[in-house]
């Protein structure tokens, strides 16, 4: 603590380097020729001459990867979009309405936190055969959504409490009603929070595999993470290709994550730890 | 204009308006998340009292009988062992290596938001794809962990580590650790970031020397924090499940198999609900340790 902080940067700046260098490797190896892939000493640096594209073309011809990519953006836009509005509401609620329904409501939602995606999805499977949402995108989104709301709530929630209630209630006093009071000033008041929420919804949404995998059968309703896993064949596995895929499904959260990184840290700290 | 006397009841009945109004905007998510996950897993635990499977596909009540067959399978315990080492060694290592990232990022140097937000990428990749870079990179023949350590003269010749049980549980626990670490340090500096400057500044004019301050200032200042983010952490290696399935499949020879891998393989591999459900029981009681903690303790704090 007592180094310089120059000293500081350039060990913050190496660990920073060992952190990121697994997804470095990823894009070195998507850029790469198979032979120089395929080598027992793979160069650190990739040489620019042999840099290729190949593995990115590959993967369009050969995989619909372009099919997967609007599967997995409607799946994750609407799971975000309903899990919105409802832990909005939910959120605004469990602030601003101290009653003992909705300590009990906290509390239940705060529990689900404990269960496991793994287990949820037997009962769903079951729900959704009987519904007939098995193999449907929509169903999908019902079911990013539904393992969305609690925490997004509690997110939702600790960003309201933030906002003093005497602003609403001087709304009411001029004449709005509560729900007008809600909609015009304390859900504008909350944009970081509602950047926050959006933001875990989305990661959530856009990583889920446990759900995509299982309640989901047809290749032509498959999503980026199941995807990807059907590189790895039976008997070999196409690495360059492999990369290349991955290194594109980072595009879009690495975009978002540039945008709303502040609100997010702030807001997964906010909810997790302090009420 | 109402005369002040009228007015005192009706602020009573506006509050209970509110309160009406609280109770309904609370209603929906309730009623949607009682529908779609809570009546789901209740559903889930009876389910282990039935023989469910392909055969019977009709729930059949069989009391303990789901319960007995996995004790009889003896396959159980091992894969709670496996659960269990998976669950403390990904647990400790994020836990220590968090802290310690984030102390560094504490600190005032140049760069510091950018190496921060920078460090913060692992988290937000799609689990699966961290674990089959972690599978390249430990690929047995073309992985640049073995092309480094033989180089370094560490190793004669290439190991498979996902071959092996030891390789492979070190594996899953190296992917696991590296995609939670940013989570972790992001927790440890909101934790950081609270403590008043001048304790440190007090102490350091008493004479402490670095590492007192970190053990008599930083530590007990993060204490609260740290049993949060401890079993978050837990909970969340104990559900973790699509690294371990993308990265290994369970194997080899179910040396990575962990309780949420052998829940899905008994469901959708096997097709008996029953017993899955049973897995489900005992790894929901598993989970119901830490989670009590975590609720009391935000639960004191509020």
């Amino acid at each position: 603590m007592q180094r310089s902080p120059v000293g500081t940067t350039v060990l913050a700046t190496l660990i920073a380097a060992f952190i990121l260098f697994p997804v470095y490797w990823m894009v070195v190896t998507s850029l790469l020729p198979t032979d120089i892939v395929l080598s027992r000493d793979p160069p650190l640096l990739p040489p620019l001459s042999a840099i290729s594209l190949q593995a990115y073309a590959d993967v369009f011809e050969r995989k619909p990867l372009l099919t997967w990519l609007v599967n997995t953006l409607f799946v994750t836009l609407g799971s975000v979009a309903v899990a919105l509005v409802i832990s909005t509401l939910a959120g605004y609620s469990l602030s601003r309405f101290r009653t003992r329904g909705q300590q009990t409501a906290g509390f239940v939602l705060l529990l689900s936190k404990m269960l496991p995606p793994t287990l949820i999805v037997i009962p769903f499977f079951i729900m959704f055969t009987s519904f007939g949402l098995i193999d449907s995108l929509f169903g999908l989104m019902l079911a990013n959504a539904a393992v969305g709301v609690p925490f997004a709530s509690w997110l939702m929630k600790g960003f309201f409490d933030g906002i003093p209630y005497e602003l609403e209630q001087a709304a009411m006093i001029d004449g709005c009603s509560e729900l007008g009071a809600m909609r015009r000033i304390a859900v504008p008041l909350c944009r970081p929070g509602i950047a926050a929420s959006a933001v875990y919804l989305g990661i959530v949404a856009w990583a889920d595999f446990v759900f995509a995998r299982t309640l989901v059968s047809q290749p032509a309703n498959w999503v980026l993470t199941v995807g990807l896993q059907s590189f790895v064949g039976e008997h070999s596995v196409d690495w360059a290709m492999l990369m290349a895929a991955g290194s594109l499904s980072l595009i879009p959260v690495v975009i978002l994550f540039l945008l709303l990184e502040p609100f997010l840290v702030s807001g997964m700290t906010h909810g997790a730890v302090a009420n | 204009m109402l005369p002040l006397s009228a007015r005192a009841p009706q602020v009573g009945g506006l509050k209970r308006a509110e309160a009406r109004f609280g109770i309904a905007l609370v209603a929906l998510p309730l009623a949607a998340f009682t529908a779609v996950i809570l009546y789901p897993f209740v559903d889930a635990l009876r389910l282990s009292l039935y023989r469910y499977t392909l055969m019977t596909p009709q729930p059949v009540f069989d009391g303990l009988r789901n319960f007995e067959r996995l004790a009889e399978d003896g396959e159980i315990g091992p894969i709670w062992v496996n659960t269990v080492v998976f669950v403390v060694a990904t647990t400790a290592a994020t836990f220590v290596l968090g802290l310690a990232w984030a102390i560094i990022l504490n600190q005032p140097f140049r760069g510091r938001t950018i190496i921060r937000s920078a460090s913060l990428l692992p988290w937000v990749l799609p689990s699966t794809v961290t674990a089959f870079i972690w599978a390249w990179i430990l690929n047995a023949q073309y992985g640049v962990l073995n092309a480094a350590l033989l180089v370094a003269g560490l190793i004669d010749e290439p190991i498979a580590w996902l071959a092996t049980p030891e390789g492979a549980m070190s594996g899953v626990v190296l992917a696991k650790t590296w995609l939670s670490v940013p989570l972790f340090s992001a927790f440890f500096l909101a934790g950081l970031q609270a403590l008043p400057l001048e304790q440190v500044e007090a102490a350091r004019i008493d004479g402490a020397t670095n590492g007192q301050v970190i053990r008599h200032v930083v530590l007990p200042h993060l204490r609260t924090t740290m049993v949060v983010t401890l079993v978050l952490g837990a909970m969340g290696n104990l559900q973790q499940f699509d690294v371990i399935y993308a990265m290994t499949g369970g194997g080899p020879v179910r040396a990575t198999t962990v309780l949420s891998l052998e829940v899905r393989r008994q469901a959708f591999e096997n097709w008996n609900i029953g017993l899955a459900s049973a897995v489900g029981v005992i790894w929901f009681l598993t989970i119901a340790g830490p989670a009590y903690i975590y609720l009391r303790s935000l639960f004191r704090q509020g």
